[in-house]
């Protein structure tokens, strides 16, 4: 009989009513402290890769996406339910890049700080036009309900430090149905 | 494109407006914000990478509150309990007294507890714990018991347990889970009478969903065995009888309730009142009490066996009423997977039961019966072995969802389709199993990763050997560099006063003292020494990759070894039984062979 809880449970529910026999507990023994040598080594080399994988964005973001050229772009969710189904962002003449959503990050993207990069990009300083479209559907919504649509368009004026640029998906007014799109440009205090 | 865009600027019908600006590392910073997104997405790993990007990530211990928070959340999540728990420690000494400060601080330390007891590391969930008691809030204290209670009972210390248990049990946060576990804990400690009183509530409980139904299955399995241990028969069968027809432990229990046919019936054991009793919750479920009231039965048991009438001759009257009574839930038994050791106990009972009775032509074939099924189990567990050894079943979990970031919040939806699943259902859902499992995922991730690094690497480098790769532009780079710039005087207040000690200008009449001019000897520097840009980062990167590579595959390898090991224990002790059962029947079909060669008097009078 082993401790159980909660909803975990449910699985563990089917753990064994009685004791294993000595000599299988002994090995028992032996397994449970390998695994948390093991445990630990694996914990260090987590750190090891997390550690070259944030040296290696780093270099890449350099080498190919240079700050003085660097746009980056993200969206922010901020109505209740509404799941996005996708997502293009487009940059000058460029064809749109275009994100599709999976219900688990449509969920993530309702979380009240998350805010999604859509896209990376390298530009050229100076002024650029930006395009945003977005189509998505209430989670609560029937299927027969026409789907979410938004859009917007802005310029921009690209200056020699990453251009971050924020897109929110609000609603119009405190009390109405109407949603809307909007911008605003970030940027890093010096 | 200058000329079209600067007449858009004109029309466009919405413009940017000033950048607003923001501190790296605070709720306001978009990276911060993205790692949110991408810890609700339980992409733990990619969020840790991108908060390592945040400007002055370097020392997380000294970026703001908001970066420290999700850096910590996301590394546990991550499974990485050793830096989670610094930054966590870090945060409790520099937060403020706020009830909101507290309680998430204390939420907090419970995570790490909890990973400490998932990952087998008990001692130090429990020394978190302890730490944890003096600033503990209220509204967590139920939590705190409910997990100490876990950590105690895992060591072996059920006398402790049953002691937290105890507080739980009488505020009014209790579970019937924690319910379960006090009742466990009381038996463990020797209280038995207590713990029967406590798991008996358990098992009468009114589930309110299905998990509820198998905890409230498990508590009156626990219970019934116990007292079938305790030869305590008579009291073990409505217990048996109280666990559901289909259900996780109906097989155990049928098996029980057989036996508790069998078993000396013991004294009557007077049922404690717990003032909570409610309403008969077995009415609603088809429990196994319907194999004590023939009239339920769907049709004859016996009949649906392939027995025949038989006349008894060695058994008592009241005897042979327990050894009938005992092979109704066995023939239903027998009528399962014969993968199930209960099922295929009740293989061997079954006979058994029947040459007490006297029927032994039908206990013969009984005999071989279960022979034949007990070798297929046997071949079966072979297959399963050999599985194991191919590390098939790990590598279906694994693939399934091959590129998340779960981490420790990892969970197993369903079940591979492979020789040794059924064997191992009850490792497969216990934590040393789970954990292991969600480290190898880990590392297998960490490979992949190291692979997309190499190539992508491979492409940086490649970009700064293009032989049309543009010159560099040593004016651009200096006026990139100072934009934004600024002299280290500007803004500096110079404030003038009048100097009465000086001469008028011009008026001194002396020689000038002035010290030798400074001739500086200047020689034109030569390049750095080591020039530390991308081509050159990436190069040191590809040899870390390299390195990595060689300590990943051992761990994995290890990590893999670790998980046969843990699934090749199970199977034996399963296998040992199959073994023993069969080494059993056959005596017994021995057994019968050379009574009917013998010609024993009064033997196969059932014919």
């Amino acid at each position: 009989m082993r401790a159980i809880r909660g909803r975990r449970a449910a699985f563990l529910l089917f753990a064994a009513l009685f004791p294993l026999p000595v000599a299988v507990a002994a090995s028992a023994q032996d397994i449970a402290e390998r695994a948390i040598r093991l445990d630990q080594t694996i914990q260090a080399l987590k750190d090891e890769v997390i550690e070259l994988s944030r040296e290696a964005q780093a270099i890449e973001n350099a080498a190919i996406i240079p700050e003085h050229r660097r746009l980056s772009v993200y969206l922010k969710v901020a109505v209740r339910g509404l799941l996005l189904e996708e997502v293009g962002v487009a940059v000058d003449d460029q064809p749109a890049e275009v994100y599709h959503y999976e219900e688990s990050d449509a969920r993530a993207l309702l979380g009240e700080h998350a805010l999604q990069r859509v896209l990376r990009t390298s530009v050229e300083p100076g002024p650029h036009r930006i395009r945003m479209s977005a189509k998505g559907q209430y989670a609560d919504a029937r299927p027969d309900d026409p789907p979410v649509t938004l859009s917007y368009e802005a310029i921009f004026d690209k200056s020699q430090r990453e251009a971050e640029l924020e897109f929110a998906v609000t609603r119009a007014s405190r009390f109405g149905d109407e949603l809307r799109l909007s911008m605003k440009e970030w940027r890093k205090r010096q | 494109m200058r000329r079209p865009l600067a007449l858009l600027l004109a029309a466009a019908a919405s413009c940017a407006t000033a950048a607003e600006l923001y501190v790296p590392g605070t709720l306001d910073d978009p990276r911060v914000r993205m790692a949110d997104y991408l810890g609700l997405h339980k992409r733990h790993f990619s969020a840790v990478v991108e908060l390592g990007l945040v400007e002055g990530a370097d020392d997380p211990l000294r970026m703001p509150a908001d970066y420290q928070w999700r850096l910590a959340d996301n590394l546990l999540a991550f499974g990485m309990r050793d830096r989670a728990e610094a930054l966590y420690r870090q945060l409790a000494a520099t937060s403020t007294e706020t009830e909101e400060d507290v309680e998430r601080i204390a939420k907090a330390q419970l995570r790490i507890a909890e990973f400490e007891y998932q990952r087998g590391y008990w001692a130090e969930a429990r020394a978190t714990l302890q730490r944890l008691r003096g600033s503990l809030p209220q509204s967590l204290l139920a939590d705190w018991q409910d997990l100490l209670s876990r950590v105690l009972m895992a060591e072996g210390r059920y006398g402790e347990a049953a002691e937290i248990l105890a507080l739980l049990n009488e505020s009014d946060a209790e579970s019937p889970y924690s319910r379960y576990n006090f009742g466990v804990a009381l038996i463990k400690d020797g209280r038995a009478p207590q713990g029967q009183t406590v798991l008996d509530r358990v098992g009468r409980l009114n589930p309110t969903d299905l998990e509820e139904l198998a905890l409230r299955d498990r508590a009156n399995l626990s219970l019934g065995w116990h007292f079938l241990q305790s030869q305590q028969g008579g009291t073990a069968k409505p217990l048996f009888a109280r666990v559901r027809v289909e259900g996780p432990f109906s097989n155990r229990a049928l098996l029980g309730l057989g036996w508790a046919e069998l078993a000396p019936q013991g004294e009557r054991i007077a049922k404690v009142t717990v003032g909570d009793e409610e309403v008969d919750p077995f009415t609603r479920f088809s429990t196994l009490g319907v194999l004590m009231r023939p009239g339920f039965v769907e049709e004859d048991i016996f009949k649906r066996a392939g027995l025949r009438a038989f006349r008894l001759t060695k058994a008592s009257k009241e005897e042979e009423d327990a050894l009938r009574k005992a092979l109704v839930p066995w023939i239903e038994l027998i009528s399962r997977d014969p993968m199930d050791p209960a099922v295929q106990e009740a293989w061997l009972a079954i006979p058994y039961t029947l040459d007490r009775l006297g029927a032994h032509t039908q206990a013969l074939q009984y005999y071989e019966r279960a022979v034949e099924v007990l070798e297929k189990a046997r071949a079966r567990m072979t297959a399963a072995r050999i599985s194991i050894r191919q590390g098939r079943m790990v590598e279906t979990i694994v693939r399934r969802e091959l590129d998340s970031e779960a981490g420790w919040e990892w969970k197993m939806l369903d079940l591979p389709d492979t020789p040794e699943t059924y064997f191992l259902q009850t490792l497969l859902a216990e934590h040393r199993f789970q954990e292991a499992l969600k480290n190898y995922r880990d590392l297998r991730l960490l490979a992949r990763t190291l692979d997309s690094w190499s190539q992508r690497m491979d492409k940086v480098v490649a970009t700064y050997g293009r032989e049309d790769r543009p010159p560099a532009q040593p004016d651009e780079l200096i006026r990139r560099a100072r934009d934004g710039w600024s002299p280290p005087w500007q803004g500096l207040q110079i404030e003038l006063r009048a100097e009465r000690a000086l001469a008028v200008p011009g008026a001194y009449a002396g020689a000038a003292r002035r010290p030798p001019a400074l001739r500086p000897q200047l020689r034109l520097a030569g390049p750095p020494a080591r020039f530390n840009g991308p081509l050159e980062r990436a190069r040191t990167a590809q040899q870390r990759i390299t390195d990595l590579r060689e300590p990943l595959k051992v761990a994995a390898a290890e990590q893999a070894k670790l998980l046969e090991d843990l699934a090749l224990t199970e199977l034996v002790g399963q296998q040992e039984q199959i073994e023993r059962y069969l080494v059993e029947a056959r005596f017994a079909l021995a057994r019968l062979y050379d009574r009917q060669r013998m010609g024993e008097k009064g033997e196969m009078n059932d014919q």
